[in-house]
């Protein structure tokens, strides 16, 4: 099965300070519509659905990109507001902060996903900040130190537990 | 408590400045990669000796430095040091608590171990992390914890005579148990409903009241029949709801079990809140 596994395209590998300091771009062709006071964005799916083929040949879709409709709770339009090519990730998770009075780390987490939810439909792209670029950004850093590790049930008890 | 202190299933320690990365029943990793630093703790009974410890965790491996350190808050203190990896070993010699710190070289702040803190021989056992903090007595043991951005969630049980919280579950007979839980930001998730409306949409399955009280909790208090006690299943189910004096976040403390647990839960109740972090 391994010769017809498709290759994945590699992506970047960036540590979470480099993530933060991303700066989230608007896609131009994402429309906003106003409903019952609620933002709503629309957004053209930029993925092909399963169907796309018979759906085409039977005559019920011509092809174009479908529309899709994503409605923002007041959150949502809180970060929606500050993403305009300015204010890198950190910034928008430090004002959410200050507007919520959640913690800083679940802010960024917050925002964070919210980011990445927007990005997986196409609705926002991010750039690296020139600030912020590093030399070689194909490092990672990872979450937990080189231990050693050993069972502590094991360890020097005559008379366990 | 000083802020930014961690108490967490028996011990309590200040992570000096270092983000918590992962938490787990009876392990903590502060930091991130070079400069991060792993705790494990457990309490064992009978006599501990540290050099056997090591010997166990290094194996046949690299034979590391040992050096005895000098106690704090009544833990016997070991370092150990091999080219790559450094750590410690403390032991408590009356609850039986054992902490075990590994780190690279030079990764660790000075004021960490002094600051450990053993709790578990205590009546009662404080639980702090992150922004919530809770005292319970000691009978209630961790089962489960969730800490996602919004939601932070604690369940406990309490420890009965025939399972212990670790053993699966056979049916029967389920142990009582506690739930903390708290939901941020307050305003934005209540918008324009009250707090009886709001949490009657979380807590589908508990009795709640229509209404608050007059100081603005929900409270539900369900306290069955003698016929409805004899059955299966839970039988006493009682809560309190209610936002946070001074903070954005709604606190909420349920608990469910055979026996209605007063006590416990109003001490439970009273100790539970929001504290002050380094970064507020």
């Amino acid at each position: 099965m391994g010769l017809f596994r498709r290759k994945k395209a590699k992506r970047p590998i960036i540590n979470r300070e480099q993530a933060m300091g991303m700066v989230p771009v608007r896609n131009d062709h994402v429309a906003e519509e106003r409903v019952d006071g609620a933002l709503r964005l629309v957004y053209e799916a930029t993925v092909r659905p399963w169907f796309a083929g018979p759906a085409e040949k039977l005559g019920l879709w011509d092809g174009k990109p479908m529309t899709k409709r994503v409605e923002l709770d007041e959150m949502g339009l809180f970060v929606w507001k500050r993403i305009d090519g300015h204010h890198s990730v950190r910034d928008i998770a430090t004002e959410f902060r200050e507007r919520y009075g959640v913690l800083q780390d679940e802010a960024e987490l917050s925002v964070a996903s919210f980011i990445k939810m927007l990005g997986e439909r196409g609705i926002i792209g991010v750039r690296q900040d020139e600030a912020d670029k590093a030399p070689d950004t194909a490092t990672q850093d990872t979450a937990t130190p080189d231990t050693t590790t050993s069972d502590m049930n094991a360890s020097d008890s005559d008379n366990p537990a | 408590m000083t802020p930014g202190t961690l108490a967490w299933n028996g011990i309590s320690f200040h992570p000096c400045g270092l983000p918590l990365r992962r938490l787990d029943p009876d392990s903590a990793v502060l930091g991130d990669g070079a400069d991060a630093v792993q705790l494990r703790w457990k309490r064992l009974s009978g006599p501990f000796r540290p050099e056997r410890h090591l010997k166990r965790l290094f194996g046949r491996g690299a034979r590391p430095e040992i050096h005895e350190g000098s106690p704090a808050n009544g833990f016997h203190c070991v370092y150990f040091e091999t080219p790559d990896l450094c750590g410690s070993v403390l032991h408590h010699p009356g609850s039986g608590m054992v902490v075990e710190l590994q780190h690279a070289p030079g990764a660790l702040p000075e004021s960490l171990i002094p600051s450990i803190k053993d709790h578990s021989a205590g009546d009662t056992v404080p639980w702090r992390v992150f922004d919530i903090a809770a005292r319970l007595p000691a009978r209630w043991l961790l089962r489960s914890s969730a800490f996602r951005p919004g939601h932070f969630k604690l369940v406990f049980e309490v420890v009965g005579r025939r399972r212990v919280p670790e053993s699966p579950k056979k049916g029967g007979r389920r142990p009582a148990e506690v739930r903390l839980e708290r939901f941020a930001p307050a305003d934005a998730l209540l918008g324009k409903k009250t707090l009886a409306e709001w949490a009657s949409g979380i807590w589908k399955k508990e009795p709640l009241p229509d209404e608050a009280d007059d100081d603005g909790a929900v409270r539900w208090d369900v306290r069955p029949s003698l016929l409805r006690r004899m059955m299966p299943g839970t039988a006493f189910r009682r809560g309190v709801v209610h936002l946070s004096q001074g903070h954005n976040a709604i606190l909420a403390t349920l608990l469910r079990g055979r026996k209605p647990f007063d006590d416990d839960f109003s001490r439970i109740t009273e100790n539970y809140g929001i504290v002050p972090t380094e970064e507020g």
